[in-house]
């Protein structure tokens, strides 16, 4: 009676401990077999064609219109930060600014004019988060908040973001950016703890996720922006770089990316021509080649995964040896 | 009372601190605050990296000391209710931190909310442990026993209750 008794109370306990674990993973145990929330993904990529974009902002006017209503206004005034080292951010009095990137502008149009093959033409780049496959700023996230989709969307958590990681300064282009005076950092200690919140180019990923394309490559009157699954993308860039003896930006920078550049001058005299002309800068990203950030952390991979197995090589390598001397007179 | 023989050395409780300090500091020198304050240069070096080396280090030693306890000391200590804490949270820790190594993969990834969670549990699991070692700390100081008991110490015996109940 009292080991029946005793087994259905283990039982009992395995199964609440069983519970309570998969909750605290943040899965039910419906969600733990749903393929979507972690694997490898199904990413999806932007091509964007140097050569089509005219610099018409058609897309930056669907990027602000689906966006700029979001992102909140400051408290006025706002705390200041402690020490006095830190620095705020406020962009609340240049919402319209659409010449760079602000927490109010999540895609600006680059341009330069360069010269080639004696004639001069203008080059035009739609800027924006470029999504990278593998990113940085997601992973050096302290509150999680950077997060990425299912569909390769990496986004900010507003309800968790409290404006101080250092997602701005990992990210290779300097693509987030910070607004005082906003979020729930304001909650808590916000002279000690937060400074707002950074936002970024979400890639529309509520419309990727029901199949349909980012506001702003649905909004491209001259087709020069493409969606679609990352593998048929880099295809497609790979042919169209090659018929026009051209150039791609994002297959490998930073590890790879979902938004493509695809143009037939090469990206590193677009990129000289940029900083000449000076439109390279704070909020104004350059073409950087970064190679891919997570590269040193993943190369110690075996390290980690091999030091349990040699620690229990080494704890029978002991008590071979202990063995050895009890046998011994 | 026999003295029992320690299961570990010094040597070993020595490369165990090191480790978990090396962990710990790395690991909370992800946090935003501590370059805030000006506590660690998070743009000149790569606490990540530190991070990995440390826990490459701690798993091995944790390996180890789990295998010589299984086949060794069981039969010698048994874990205190403090001791069990701390397995399960080290357990965690080791989950959810690879977890997080892989995540950091190319090609391979947690998404949306389930990222978060992990993060934060690794975070939950490693700020636990400060108030559970003062109370080991405590407890030592007031003679208890730290993580483990002998298993013939007279005071109420650690062994399984379903032997006793057979008994």
């Amino acid at each position: 009676m009292g080991n029946k008794h005793l087994l259905q109370r283990r039982t009992f306990l395995k199964v609440v401990a069983g519970t309570a674990g998969l909750a605290l993973a943040g899965a039910t145990p419906a969600a733990v077999g749903k393929a979507d929330v972690w694997g490898d993904g199904d990413d999806r990529a932007t091509i964007i064609d140097i050569d089509l974009c005219n610099g018409c902002g058609a897309c930056v006017a669907a990027c602000r219109a689906r966006n700029l209503a979001g992102v909140p206004q400051p408290v006025h005034p706002y705390p200041r930060p402690y020490p006095a080292w830190v620095r705020n951010s406020d962009w609340s009095d240049r919402t319209d600014e659409v010449s760079r990137l602000t927490p109010y502008n999540w895609l600006f149009i680059q341009s330069c004019t360069i010269t080639v093959k004696g004639v001069e033409r203008r080059v035009f780049l739609p800027r924006r988060c470029l999504h990278c496959l593998n990113p940085q700023c997601v992973t050096l996230c302290s509150t999680g908040s950077l997060r990425q989709s299912h569909e390769g969307a990496v986004y900010i958590n507003s309800s968790t973001c409290l404006g101080d990681g250092p997602c701005d300064r990992a990210c290779p282009w300097g693509i987030p950016q910070r607004q005082s005076g906003v979020g729930p950092y304001l909650n808590f200690a916000p002279k000690y703890v937060g400074n707002g919140q950074t936002f970024k180019c979400d890639y529309c990923r509520s419309l990727l996720a029901s199949g349909e394309n980012p506001a702003c490559v649905a909004a491209c009157p001259q087709g020069a922006m493409r969606t679609g699954p990352r593998n048929d993308m880099v295809k497609l860039a790979k042919e169209l770089a090659e018929q026009r003896g051209g150039d791609i930006f994002g297959l490998k920078e930073n590890g790879g990316t979902n938004t493509i550049y695809v143009s037939s001058v090469l990206f590193r005299d677009i990129e000289a021509n940029m900083l000449r002309q000076g439109q390279v800068g704070v909020g104004m990203p350059s073409l950087r080649p970064a190679g891919a950030s997570m590269d040193k952390e993943n190369s110690l991979l075996r390290a980690v995964l091999l030091a349990p197995a040699a620690g229990a090589a080494l704890a029978g390598l002991r008590m071979w040896r202990e063995k050895q001397m009890r046998r011994k007179p | 009372m026999k003295k029992q023989r320690a299961l570990f050395s010094s040597f070993f409780s020595l490369l165990w601190l090191a480790s978990m300090l090396s962990a710990v500091w790395s690991g909370l020198s992800h946090l935003p605050q501590l370059a805030r304050y000006g506590l660690v240069q998070s743009l000149s070096w790569s606490p990540s990296v530190a991070h990995y080396y440390s826990s490459a280090a701690l798993l091995f030693l944790g390996t180890y000391a789990l295998t010589i306890w299984w086949l060794q000391g069981r039969n010698a200590f048994c874990l205190t209710r403090c001791g069990r804490v701390r397995v399960v949270l080290l357990v965690g820790l080791a989950v959810t931190g690879l977890a997080l190594i892989v995540h950091n993969m190319p090609d391979y990834s947690f998404y949306d909310g389930l990222y978060r969670t992990v993060k934060m549990l690794h975070l939950a699991c490693a700020l636990a442990l400060l108030p559970l070692l003062i109370y080991r700390l405590c407890r030592r100081w007031t003679g208890g026993y730290g993580w483990l008991r002998p298993r013939d110490a007279s005071a109420d015996s650690c062994a399984p209750h379903h032997a006793r109940t057979r008994g």
